[in-house]
């Protein structure tokens, strides 16, 4: 029997109803199956398999085309669309090895250590050890301000002509910059440059340097040359947009934030830079209503509780400016324009004694501020191996509540002097207080060289 | 016929019998060392290492060849304060899994801070126990013993508070506590920390010792007799029993069973030299110095560090007015208190406050071989060494022993460190 059968039916009997072909054919397919169920399983069968062959063809490419572009951003430094294509990726092939070690790279750029090491311990467990991971290890420690570690084999890295030489510049360089080397940072960028003329990498890292040397107008020329090479390098527009507003260059930062508005939405930093922009350029209630909106979104970013205790001292409103400072202060206990801005509102608002302890605290500030600037231009540039340099910066990060920034100048401390004392009984009492009794114990011990009293006086 | 029936009957019986027997036969050994293995599991969950090592000892040929287990000996070893076994534990789960693993180097890290070698892991430990809620304790655990053992105390309280923190009644971290405070001669607070692991688990018998030891330098005799007599329950004839007992029997005026109980003890082990000790006491308080002079003479050689057995022995030389002998005894019972207050100085406070100095490992060391520890006490002299390459009298005293062994070589190495002339 085939599909025309019914209608093809001997003469004499009657001819079957319309209703009945079309319910014949409409089953035709149920009968086959019923009839035929081992070949009918067997199509099923190839189907599915071909559907899913399509689907895995499918997905593979879709993810190869994502790590394609994420690999070239990452090359580029276009950091945040790399970040969204490797997302992308990592819903498929989470441990895939390329996604992995550049999920990591994008996270060591951005300043997200802990994530690249965990990353990284990660590619290990599934991969272990490759020439990929042991350079981004190697670009982790620099950048975690290791530099001496790992400066030697960075170096021989830089001096080759393989691809990761850019890379292994970059670490270098980065990590002096960390360390505030700006001597050898400077060096290193010289010959990076002279090798890789239109390296955006190299020109981003020198208007970092120019910006810790406070070389603005510097930093402001490595950032527009970066936009000219690629106008899509979006870390080079927002710092380019940020020093533009803080030298109230408004009419100039205004475009830049604009694109980065386009590139970056609903990016807190961008438009926190868009309110101060519009505010420069006098568009101040087109500013108020950006504000509203960025606080709408992000109602604890304190770069933008400053912008709106601004607005309400301007307002005459203290007492909210207060409150806002207040709470700007308990997010960001560390940033001195909200301790004087906080003791410039409580002063208006008639609380006397408070204003004066805020503004004492705002001085203590200031001064610590001074002295970090002082130290890192001057002693840290003339004596770099002394370490009671490292220890004083790292005293004042302590105080200002920056632990992590804190324990990396006494690491530095160590760095150049192993067997400096007093760092080692600052760091006994830091981890006591930070509740690592291990590494408290080492410091303790190590602190206890011969002639030296004791620090600590629990007796058992 | 019917014996014909009756055999055939029979021998089917006997063959279904046989059957179950061998059934048996085969099954009850792996069930038995199924059920060993639990048990260790189960010592090693309530932190009695020494009983978790010998049910692992005895399932060890079932179960031996797998990684896992083997790992788990290897922890009851150091936790028992045998590194060495650990290591060859450790080796053979490396064998067993084909190399080192995450796991296996955590294990070695653990085992070399357990024995006091830390240095190297410090971080590492730190690292793990912030990440691992499970591997925290026994961060906790191998660098408390390892501190200990080092009389790093200050180090091992730290650990030990940030445990208890965490854990207040866990019994082991307690036990470890009441260590570190009598190591710091802070005995009360000890025997606090012992008396609320018996609380917890009255079955810790290591505990109970402890704690007898400490009520007893505490002048606590009631309480330790009472522990004691729990501790003698079947083995009364035990010389350490016997002798503390009877010490506290003594000394709560009940002579004849505190008599009674160390005859019996040297009457099996006559060379016991604190059964002696304790006998002798007892004729002394009796006033019979003269029976007491040979049994505290024995006592005293067998035990020559043990300040108490030498001081008796002087009381009893005194007593019968040997003047001559009595001079020569307080002499020598001097120097076993000037030593044993040194070492008790320092391992209670100097070496807690300064473990990396090498003049205190160095004047460890030298404590030690003079009383006779001859390895304990090349280890802290190597340990000076190490602190300092350059350490003169460290070298001059290594040479001294090295030539007392024969080592020529050595000898001749640390000679030329001690006394350069070149």
């Amino acid at each position: 029997m085939n599909v025309f059968e019914g209608t093809a039916s001997p003469s004499g009997s009657r001819p079957p109803s319309r209703l009945t072909s079309l319910a014949k054919f409409f089953f035709y397919p149920l009968r086959w199956l019923i009839r035929h169920p081992l070949r009918a399983a067997a199509l099923g069968v190839t189907m599915v398999l071909v559907v899913l062959l399509i689907a895995i063809a499918g997905f593979w490419l879709w993810t190869e085309y994502h790590l394609a572009k994420a690999r070239n951003d990452v090359a580029l430094g276009h950091n945040a669309a790399a970040y969204s294509h490797l997302q992308k990726c990592a819903i498929i092939r989470p441990d895939n090895p390329e996604v992995l070690i550049l999920s990591a790279r994008i996270a060591r750029r951005s300043g997200a250590t802990d994530e690249a090491e965990a990353l990284l311990y990660r590619y290990e467990g599934r991969h272990g050890m490759s020439d990929a991971l042991v350079l981004e290890r190697l670009l982790l420690r620099a950048a975690t301000g290791e530099v001496e570690a790992v400066e030697a084999q960075l170096t021989a890295r830089s001096a080759t002509n393989i691809p990761d030489s850019e890379l292994a510049f970059e670490g270098l360089v980065s990590g002096l910059i960390t360390r505030f080397r700006w001597g050898e940072a400077y060096r290193h960028l010289t010959e990076w440059r002279a090798r890789y003329p239109q390296s955006t990498a190299a020109l981003l890292l020198a208007g970092k340097l120019e910006e810790q040397r406070q070389g603005y107008e510097l930093a402001i020329g490595c950032y527009r040359q970066i936009l000219e090479i690629d106008p899509d390098q979006d870390e080079a527009r927002l710092r380019l947009a940020t020093q533009l507003v803080e030298n109230r260059r408004g009419d100039e930062a205004l475009d830049h934030v604009s694109a980065l508005r386009a590139r970056l939405p609903n990016h807190s930093e961008v438009e926190v830079l868009w309110v101060r922009a519009l505010a420069l350029n006098g568009r101040a209630t087109e500013s108020r209503a950006a504000l509203a909106e960025c606080l709408r979104r992000n109602p604890e970013y304190p770069p933008a509780l400053l912008e709106s205790g601004g607005f309400a001292l301007l307002d005459g409103d203290e007492v909210a400016a207060e409150q806002i400072f207040r709470q700007a202060l308990d997010l960001n206990p560390d940033n001195l324009v909200a301790h004087n801005q906080y003791a410039f509102a409580l002063a208006r608002t008639g609380k006397a004694e408070e204003a004066a302890k805020a503004r004492a605290v705002a001085e203590s500030r200031k001064a610590d501020l001074e002295r970090i600037t002082f130290l890192i231009g001057g002693p840290l540039q003339s004596s770099p191996n002394d370490p009671a340099v490292h220890r004083e910066i790292a005293q004042i990060a302590l105080r200002a509540g920056q632990v992590r920034e804190a324990l990396r100048w006494f690491s530095s401390a160590l760095q150049v002097d192993p067997n400096d004392v007093a760092t080692h009984k600052a760091l006994a009492l830091l981890y006591r207080e930070l509740d690592k009794p291990v590494l408290s114990a080492k410091h303790r011990a190590l602190a206890q060289r011969p002639g030296d009293q004791p620090i600590v006086n629990i007796a058992p | 016929m019917a014996f014909w029936r009756f055999s055939m009957v029979f021998s089917r019986f006997a063959k279904g019998w046989w059957l179950i027997a061998l059934g048996f036969a085969v099954a009850i050994p792996p069930i038995w060392a199924y059920l060993k293995l639990r048990a260790a599991q189960s010592d090693m969950a309530r932190f009695r290492p020494k009983e978790a090592r010998e049910a692992f000892a005895s399932s060890a040929w079932m179960w031996g060849s797998w990684p896992s287990i083997r790992l788990q000996a290897c922890r009851a070893a150091w936790q028992d304060g045998d590194p060495e076994a650990a290591i060859f534990e450790l080796r053979l789960a490396q064998r067993a899994v084909g190399g080192a693993t995450d796991e296996t180097a955590f294990e070695w890290a653990l085992i070399r801070s357990a024995a006091g070698d830390m240095g190297e892991f410090e971080e590492y430990l730190q690292k793990r126990a912030d990440i691992s809620r499970t591997d925290a304790p026994l961060v906790w655990e191998a660098l408390a013993l390892g501190y200990l053992r080092v009389y790093r105390t200050l180090d091992a309280m730290t650990c030990l508070n940030y445990w208890l923190k965490r854990d207040p009644d866990n019994v082991r971290a307690l036990d470890l506590r009441g260590q570190t405070y009598v190591a710091g001669k802070g005995v009360v607070r000890g025997s606090e920390d012992y008396r609320r692991v018996l609380e917890l688990d009255p079955t810790r018998e290591a505990t109970r010792w402890r704690l007898v030891d400490c009520l007893i330098g505490l002048g606590g005799y009631d309480e330790a007799a009472a522990s004691l007599e729990y501790l003698a329950n079947g083995r009364a004839d035990s010389g350490a029993v016997a002798s503390r007992l009877a010490r506290c029997y003594n000394m709560l005026g009940r002579t004849a069973e505190a008599r009674a109980l160390l005859d019996a003890a040297l009457a099996k082990n006559p060379n016991d030299g604190s059964g002696l000790r304790a006998l002798g006491q007892v004729e002394l308080v009796a006033r019979r110095p003269d029976a007491a002079e040979p049994l505290l003479r024995r006592a005293a050689a067998l035990l020559p560090n043990d300040y108490q057995a030498q001081q008796l022995l002087f009381q009893a030389l005194q007593q019968q007015g040997k003047t001559d002998e009595a001079k020569a005894q307080i002499k020598i019972t001097e120097e076993v208190r000037e030593r044993a207050e040194r070492v008790g100085e320092l391992t209670s406070r100097k070496l807690a406050e300064s473990p990396l100095d090498p003049a205190l490992n160095y004047e460890m060391g030298k404590l030690l071989l003079e009383s006779g520890s001859v390895e304990v006490g090349e280890q802290w002299l190597l340990t000076a060494i190490r602190l300092d390459p350059r350490h003169k009298l460290a070298h001059a005293a290594l040479a001294s022993l090295y030539e007392r062994r024969g080592d020529v070589s050595r000898a001749g190495f640390h000679r030329s460190l001690a006394d350069p002339r070149d």
